[in-house]
C-alpha cells in the first residue's frame, strides 16, 4: 500500500509547486493577455519584472545553498543545449507569445480564472504538442542538430559561478530601472 | 521601500557570491600510509582509479574503485569518508580535502610492494623499514636488502607483475 503512494510524492511536490507557481502569477496579475502584450510595446514590463526575479531568487538560492553545503549542484539536471533548432523554436515561441498574449504557465492561469482566451491558446498549445509529436520522424533529425551538451554559464565563459551570479544579479537591478523608466515614460 | 530592501538584499549576496570559496589543496598521501589505512580498513576510504580501464583491469590497488574523471565530477561523495585519488595529477574539489596518491601507482609499486633498505641503514630506517616490510608482506610485496639506495627510477607495472606475485 505505501509504494504506489511514495511513488507519487514527487506528482504531489510537482502539483503543489505548480499550483503555488499559477498562484503567483495571477497575484502579479499575469492572466491578463493585454498586460502581457504590453511588454512587446515597452508600456508594461511586469512579466520581464516578475520573471527577472524569479531567476535571481532561484539562482541566489541555488548558488548560495551549494556554498554551504546544503545543496548539491552537480546533481541539478541542466537540459541539453541544441542551438539551432532551441533558436528557431524559440522564435516560434515568441511568435506565438505576442500572437496570443499568453505563454504555456499564463494560459493555464487565464483558463482557471474563466477566460476563454486562456482556453483556446491552452487548446492550442496541446494542438501543437500533438502535431510536433504526430510528425516528429521527418523533424528528428532537425531536432537532433547542433548539439552542444549542458552549457551553463561559467563553463562556457570560463568564469567563477560567483562571477556569473553577480554579473546577473547587476544585470537585473539595471534592468529593473530601466524598465521602471520605460513604464513611466509610457 | 520593500522593493530597495530587497535589491539590496540582492545586491549584497551577488556580491558576496565574488568572494572565492576556500578552495582546499589537495594533500600528497604516502603510498605506505595508504596501505597502513587499506590494511586496517579505515572507515569511508574511497581510493579512486581515474586510469584507463585497461591499465585498471591489469592492476589496481586492493577497494580501489576506477572513475571516469568525467563520472567522477558528478559523484557525490558522503562527508565522511576520506579519497584518495591514485593518480599523478591534482583534480580541484572545491573545498573538500583530497589526497593524491604521492608517485601514483608507481609509487604504490615503489614504496608498498618493492621496499628497500641498504645494508648499512641506521638504526632509525630500520626500524621504520620493519613497519614497511609488515605492511608490504601482507599485500604479497617483496621487502629487500640492497647493497645501495636504489636509483630514482620506478619499478613498472609490468616488471611487477612479471614476477608472478
Amino acid at each position: 500500500m505505501m509504494a504506489p503512494l511514495l511513488n507519487s510524492e514527487p506528482l504531489v511536490v510537482a502539483v503543489a509547486i505548480g499550483v503555488a507557481f499559477g498562484w503567483t502569477l495571477e497575484r502579479a496579475g499575469l492572466g491578463s493577455a493585454p498586460k502581457l502584450a504590453g511588454q512587446f510595446y515597452l508600456t508594461d514590463l511586469t512579466v520581464f519584472k516578475v520573471m527577472f526575479s524569479a531567476i535571481v531568487t532561484a539562482m541566489l538560492g541555488a548558488y548560495w545553498l551549494s556554498r554551504l553545503g546544503i545543496l548539491d549542484l552537480s546533481r541539478v539536471y541542466i537540459p541539453e543545449t541544441y542551438l539551432l533548432p532551441q533558436l528557431a523554436s524559440g522564435l516560434l515561441f515568441g511568435a506565438g507569445f505576442v500572437i496570443a498574449g499568453l505563454c504555456p504557465g499564463t494560459s493555464c492561469v487565464a483558463a482557471a480564472t474563466g477566460r476563454g482566451d486562456g482556453a483556446l491558446v491552452m487548446l492550442g498549445m496541446f494542438g501543437g504538442v500533438l502535431a510536433t509529436g504526430l510528425a516528429f520522424a521527418p523533424l528528428q533529425r532537425f531536432y537532433e542538430s547542433t548539439p552542444h551538451g549542458s552549457l551553463t554559464l561559467p563553463a562556457l565563459l570560463n568564469v567563477p559561478y560567483g562571477v556569473v551570479v553577480c554579473a546577473v544579479v547587476a544585470m537585473a537591478l539595471i534592468a529593473f530601472q530601466v524598465a521602471e523608466r520605460l513604464e513611466k515614460r509610457a | 521601500m520593500t522593493r530597495r530592501v530587497l535589491a539590496a538584499v540582492a545586491a549584497l549576496l551577488g556580491l558576496l557570491a565574488l568572494l572565492r570559496p576556500a578552495t582546499r589543496q589537495p594533500k600528497d598521501l604516502a603510498p605506505i600510509q595508504l596501505a597502513e589505512w587499506i590494511r586496517g580498513r579505515k572507515p569511508g576510504l574511497r581510493v579512486i582509479d581515474l586510469r584507463s580501464v585497461e591499465q585498471f583491469d591489469d592492476f589496481h590497488i586492493p577497494r580501489a574503485e576506477r572513475f571516469d574523471i568525467e563520472s567522477l565530477a558528478s559523484t557525490t561523495f558522503k562527508p565522511d569518508e576520506t579519497i584518495v585519488l591514485a593518480s599523478d595529477e591534482a583534480h580541484v574539489f572545491g573545498d573538500r580535502q583530497v589526497y593524491i596518491l604521492r608517485g601514483g601507482l608507481r609509487g604504490w609499486f615503489d614504496e608498498v610492494m618493492n621496499p628497500t633498505i641498504t645494508e648499512n641503514a641506521p638504526a632509525a630506517e630500520r626500524a621504520a623499514f620493519q613497519r614497511v616490510s609488515d605492511v608490504s608482506r601482507y599485500f604479497g610485496g617483496v621487502p629487500r636488502v640492497v647493497d645501495k639506495p636504489r636509483a630514482p627510477a620506478h619499478t613498472a607495472v609490468t616488471t611487477f607483475r612479471r614476477r608472478g606475485c
